[in-house]
């Protein structure tokens, strides 16, 4: 079974880094998917552009309304992703737990299950709808957030929450440009430029 | 055996039997609910010669009646497992099923109802009491730590060697919780549930003494059930007629803890136990060594309430003074908890200090909850001739 990482970050203050220090932390991430690859359970990953390169796709009256930035103003942003393959949830704990993130920028780790695939292309934008699964288009489709479980370093040691870190993401997609006129029936769609 | 001593008795052997072979909480539930409801219908005052066997049968051929009809759900995954024959066939699976319930992706509350649900065979509507919510608030809870069993695989097994000991911590923390609410609310069932689990989880991890610690430390307590209330009301340890302490419970927690002991045990629950045992014996109290148990307390759980208690002990050991110094440190940070208020006004009138007792016991029964501590609290302050 496939589960979604989701990183999240302390935009601020990940933008507060230096290049040494960014740079530092992106090395780290390469022994781990080493790690996942040699076990069979890596599957993809990205990291995201900041939330200020991104747009949200909402409708207002039945028409596509476009703003600037992410769906919500937060301190706290999706800052990547990883997708691994792992037998039950306690291999995925075990495994997001050893992820560098959480040493770095992290703030925390959403665990999603992916309730249903769909081919990841390689391509320049993440699309990541909320309140709903987009009629249009081949969307990655999350667990419903009732099935999300939260990792946080506390202390030193990775303390598990029952639950999504926020708002949770419904489904997700990589695309090449933002080729959805219509979010609906989700309420929302976030367009992000990976890095 | 009535079935619904059966039903109790057996809920929690038969799910996990159940589970063992479709993973599927839901599904499991409903298939032993209909077992249970055949036997009801078919048993009369005949019941079969293996009731257990017998139940996990019909649950098994229910779930895969329901599976048939259940198109949608393809998935579920089904372990081909003999059917069995006599109630010894059945293999005991509750403690796979103890760990999948109190796993620690799932809140503890939901922890907690499950563990209750599942394995203690209470009703929804028992839970939602203890829980203080509609009963149909905790169905929807209880359906929603299912699903989350289900979606996100929350395997079902005992966790490997390396992670036991943190695992079965979270499985202690549940056993003890449903002790402590049956124990604070006055409620013997709950207590009665919470020694079942744990001599459960004991007997069926006989090398961990934790787990043993905390059957004793339970045992201990409750062995002191029928002597806490009269008429009604709450007496304190001290004033407790001895005789109404449950000797064969005594026995058998002190049993438990000199065995948890002996195995190095030497959490907080084996602490607690010792202390507990130290008040078992006949008096004079050992107060010295019951500050000093305290002090590894702390040491292992420093929070305020256990300073608390061990001030309370200190006043015992040496004296009403020595206590009240000691419970000082604590004026900010269990300034709202009635007991704080309580230990100090009873300090306070050891001392002779009669109007600044009155005020503790004032400000005690601002915070206080339970009518019956609230009645306890009353009658002390009456004792001193002031008023509410």
């Amino acid at each position: 079974m496939q589960y979604m990482l989701l990183i999240y970050l302390d935009e601020p203050k990940a933008a507060a880094r230096s290049q040494a220090e960014v740079a530092a932390a992106v090395a780290m991430h390469t022994p781990y998917i080493e790690l996942l690859r040699e076990n069979q359970r890596y599957v993809t990953s990205k990291v995201l552009a900041a939330t200020r390169q991104g747009r949200t796709l909402r409708t207002a009256d039945g028409k596509p309304v476009v703003t600037h930035g992410p769906f919500a103003e937060s301190r706290e942003q999706l800052g990547g992703f990883y997708v691994i393959d792992a037998p039950d949830l306690d291999v995925a704990i075990e495994l997001a737990a050893q992820c560098p993130a959480l040493q770095t920028v992290a703030v925390a780790i959403e665990i999603r299950p992916i309730a249903r695939t769909a081919p990841i292309a390689d391509a320049g934008e993440l699309l990541l709808a909320f309140g709903g699964v987009p009629a249009a288009g081949d969307w990655v489709v999350l667990a419903d957030a009732g099935s999300a479980t939260t990792l946080r370093l506390r202390g030193g040691k990775v303390a598990l929450t029952d639950g999504p870190f926020r708002d949770p993401i419904t489904a997700c997609r990589l695309a090449g440009a933002c080729d959805i006129a219509d979010p609906r029936p989700a309420h929302a769609i976030e367009v992000r430029p990976l890095r | 055996m009535t079935l619904e001593a059966l039903y109790r008795e057996e809920h929690g052997r038969v799910m996990a039997a159940l589970l063992a072979r479709v993973r599927d909480f839901a599904l499991a539930e409903e298939a032993v609910q209909e077992a249970f409801a055949a036997a009801a219908e078919q048993w009369g005052d005949a019941p079969p010669p293996s009731p257990r066997a017998w139940l996990v049968r019909v649950a098994t051929n229910k779930a895969i009646d329901r599976m048939r009809r259940r198109v949608k759900f393809p998935e579920v995954e089904m372990v081909e497992l003999p059917a069995p024959e006599h109630d010894a066939d059945v293999t005991d699976e509750r403690l796979r099923l103890m760990f999948t319930c109190c796993h620690p992706a799932l809140a503890p509350e939901a922890q907690v109802a499950l563990t209750l649900r599942t394995i203690a065979g209470l009703a929804t509507e028992e839970i939602a009491r203890l829980f203080v919510t509609e009963p149909s608030a905790m169905a929807q809870r209880l359906v929603r730590v299912q699903k989350k069993i289900r979606d996100a695989r929350i395997p079902y097994s005992v966790p490997a060697a390396d992670k036991l000991a943190e695992r079965l911590t979270a499985v202690l923390a549940v056993v003890y919780l449903v002790f402590t609410e049956g124990y604070g609310a006055l409620r013997g069932e709950l207590c009665d549930e919470a020694i079942r689990l744990g001599r459960l989880v004991s007997e069926l991890l006989p090398d961990e003494p934790e787990a043993r610690a905390l059957l004793a430390l339970m045992l201990l307590h409750d062995a002191r059930r029928d002597a806490r209330l009269v008429d009604g009301e709450l007496v304190l340890l001290e004033d407790q007629d001895r005789s109404r302490w449950d000797r064969a419970r005594i026995a058998e927690g002190l049993g438990a803890l000199d065995a948890a002991l002996a195995a190095g045990a030497y959490g907080a629950y084996a602490l607690q136990a010792a202390i507990a045992g130290l008040h078992a014996h006949p008096p004079p109290t050992d107060w010295a060594q019951i500050v000093a148990l305290y002090d590894l307390l702390l040491a292992a759980q420093p929070t305020p309430l256990v300073e608390l208690n061990r001030a309370v002990a200190l006043a015992m050991a040496n004296g009403p003074a020595a206590g009240l110094t000691a419970l000082d440190r604590l004026r900010f940070a269990l300034a709202e908890v009635h007991l704080y208020h309580a230990a100090r006004a009873d300090l306070l009138h050891r001392l002779g200090r009669r109007d600044e007792a009155a005020r503790a016991y004032r400000a005690a029964l601002a915070h206080v909850v339970a009518p019956t501590e609230r009645r306890f609290l009353e009658r002390r302050l009456a004792e001193l001739g002031a008023r509410a």
